[in-house]
């Protein structure tokens, strides 16, 4: 709000207003550039609906009575509001803002009158409900790119990167500052992230049951003989992650079974001669729900491996060993994070 | 000797291979190296899990090439070789470092005798001194030229032009062994299963098919050949579940992956039988 206002003015965030038990949300002192200031009284929601404003006006109102000093105006602030809440607000002889940069501000001694637009619709919500998981590409996009480079990151750059709608972003994002996974400066950028935390929780969520989505096939030579073969073939629909992949970060990583992430799996098994097994199988092959996948690989000798977060998050719900292999594997992420994160 | 234990033991292995090509060098164009040492020459490099077990060193003798001296008892007597003398067996010797050395001699030159005496009947050898063997006739077919020198830094200088068995003798050969102890599976050794899937990842199919080929061709290997691929067929191309295949995944228990490795080395049986046109429906692929 402070940027809003006309030159030489200024608002500064007063303490110990209250009185009998109660206590307002904030309150704030605007002063004019002459020195005379006004105090907001603040109350605030995470949602304002048009049809709550009316008690949350009777409330305030009371409040103001109650407190010491007494407030001279009243503002509601929120995530977002929409446009009919907004309305009603200002009805109601409210002021408002919210954090996309809807604000209403007409104080009378000293006079003044801000008027600034954001956001028309809920960038939050959107169509959807507000997110409560890490489920879906649109989160694995986010998440993949909170993850691969460091902080501090402004949101809109998180979203460039991430690939995906402003809207769909926010909503992600939101999610992680709730579950107290990353550190945002109001309105400001993300400055912590709490990356095993995300990934971790990110895992549980993720809907690939690698056991379950992988079809099963058996290179009978052997692993070694297989990066032969997918060195001197040409091709680029694919990626490999899970342990073998891990090998290729982590020394003491033991490469067992392959996981290869193939935009045609059949053709892919076909060109280097895996067979389809029911058991012995010693490669995975995954088509990929969202290309997401594919971000930030790495080409070591000719192959094509993940990223060390996919890497990871595809260990943490692979089979057998898997999830213990990816222990070791975030355990070295911690220690080389300069080696993997830009 | 610049480590303990176990490590050494291929070199210390290869060392009386050379001992005994040294002794025998008067007959060395009569010897064809045969199995470990063969194995790990053409597949020691294999991508398995294990590595492989070089404790012995096996030599066929060919009789065609075979001089009547010096007799391959002496020759090997007077170069420091001992008999085992609680268990004395045909053709069985020790070096001085303990290292135990086979002579044996395909059962087609092995002279006459029933199946069951051990000793061959070829003089003026001794009867003691080489052990008959079916399926060696394979290594007679199917061998090469190789310079035989030490392995590791032991500083042993020895070097020896002799002839290697290749990869289908070695197959042919081991695969009699695990037929006939089929039908007495007490005498059965897993390794025996995993050393032909070590020789059949190393080896492509394409080349090991063309030797299987040339071993079928030729009369004296033709019917050894024969036998070897039926129970190629029944204990390994039938799957991973054949008797063949569960031993060679049961040698990884514990280091490797046992599942995968029978799952193989069904796959790459059935493989080369179709490469030689005996394909009869194996599961190996499946």
């Amino acid at each position: 709000m402070g940027d809003r206002l006309p030159e030489g003015w200024s608002a500064r965030s007063r303490e110990k207003v209250a009185g009998r038990g109660k206590r307002a949300d904030a309150a704030i002192e605007v002063s004019a550039a002459n020195g005379d200031s006004s105090l907001l009284l603040v109350e605030v929601k995470r949602n304002v609906e048009s049809r709550d404003v009316p008690e949350l006006a009777r409330r305030l109102r009371e409040l103001g009575t109650e407190l010491e000093p007494p407030p001279d105006a009243a503002m509601l602030a929120a995530q977002y509001l929409n446009p009919s809440a907004r309305e009603r607000i200002v009805e109601e002889g409210l002021n408002y803002a919210d954090a996309t940069g809807n604000l209403y501000l007409a104080l009378e001694e000293p006079a003044l009158f801000v008027r600034d637009t954001g956001a028309s619709r809920d960038p939050w919500r959107g169509p959807g409900r507000p997110r409560d998981s890490f489920r879906g590409p649109i989160a694995a996009r986010v998440v993949r790119a909170l993850l691969d480079f460091a902080p501090p990151m402004t949101v809109p750059t998180l979203i460039e990167r991430s690939e995906v709608s402003t809207g769909a972003g926010y909503r992600v994002i939101d999610f992680l500052e709730r579950q107290d996974l990353v550190e945002r400066q109001p309105r400001g950028p993300i400055t912590r992230a709490d990356w095993r935390g995300v990934l971790e929780r990110w895992a549980r969520d993720y809907e690939l049951n690698l056991a379950e989505a992988a079809d099963t096939f058996l290179a009978p030579r052997g692993l070694r003989s297989l990066w032969e073969r997918l060195s001197g073939v040409e091709e680029s629909g694919y990626l490999l992650s899970g342990s073998a992949a891990a090998a290729y970060y982590e020394e003491y990583a033991q490469a067992r079974m392959a996981m290869f992430y193939a935009d045609d799996p059949q053709r892919f098994a076909e060109r280097l001669d895996l067979r389809p097994v029911e058991s012995g199988a010693n490669v995975l092959l995954v088509r990929p729900a969202d290309p997401v996948v594919y971000a930030r690989a790495q080409e070591r000798e000719g192959i094509r491996i993940a990223a060390p977060s996919q890497v990871a998050v595809d260990l943490l719900n692979g089979p057998g060993r898997a999830p213990v292999e990816a222990q070791a594997l975030l355990d070295w992420m911690e220690r080389n994070e300069s080696a993997w994160r830009r | 000797m610049n480590r303990p234990g176990d490590a050494e033991l291929p070199v210390r292995t290869r060392a009386a291979l050379l001992d005994a090509l040294e002794a025998l060098e008067g007959q060395l164009d009569a010897l064809i190296v045969i199995g470990a040492q063969a194995l790990y020459m053409h597949a020691g490099e294999a991508d398995v899990a294990i590595p492989p077990e070089t404790k012995d060193a096996d030599l066929s003798v060919d009789r065609d090439r075979l001089q009547d001296e010096p007799l391959l008892d002496e020759a090997l007597a007077s170069a420091g070789f001992h008999r085992d003398l609680e268990h004395p067996q045909p053709g069985g010797w020790f070096n001085s470092d303990g290292i135990p050395v086979d002579l044996m001699i395909a059962e087609a030159m092995a002279g006459p005798g029933a199946r069951e005496r051990r000793g061959a009947r070829v003089p003026p050898h001794g009867r003691g001194s080489m052990r008959r063997t079916r399926g060696l006739e394979a290594s007679i077919v199917d061998n090469d030229q190789v310079e035989i020198g030490a392995i590791g830094d032991s500083g042993d200088k020895r070097s020896f032009q002799a002839r290697v068995a290749g990869p289908g003798a070695l197959l042919v050969a081991k695969l009699h062994k695990i037929g006939e102890r089929s039908e007495n599976p007490t005498r059965l050794q897993d390794k025996d299963a995993h050393d032909l899937y070590r020789l059949l990842v190393a080896v492509p199919t394409p080349a090991l098919a063309e030797t299987v080929r040339r071993l079928l061709v030729h009369s004296f290997s033709r019917g050894v050949t024969e036998q070897a691929l039926s129970h190629f067929e029944r204990l390994f191309a039938a799957g991973p579940a054949a008797l063949g295949s569960e031993m060679a995944g049961r040698a990884e228990a514990g280091v490797g992956s046992p599942d995968v490795v029978s799952a193989a080395v069904a796959a790459l049986a059935a493989d080369l039988l179709e490469a030689v046109g005996r394909s009869s429906g194996g599961l190996g692929g499946s």
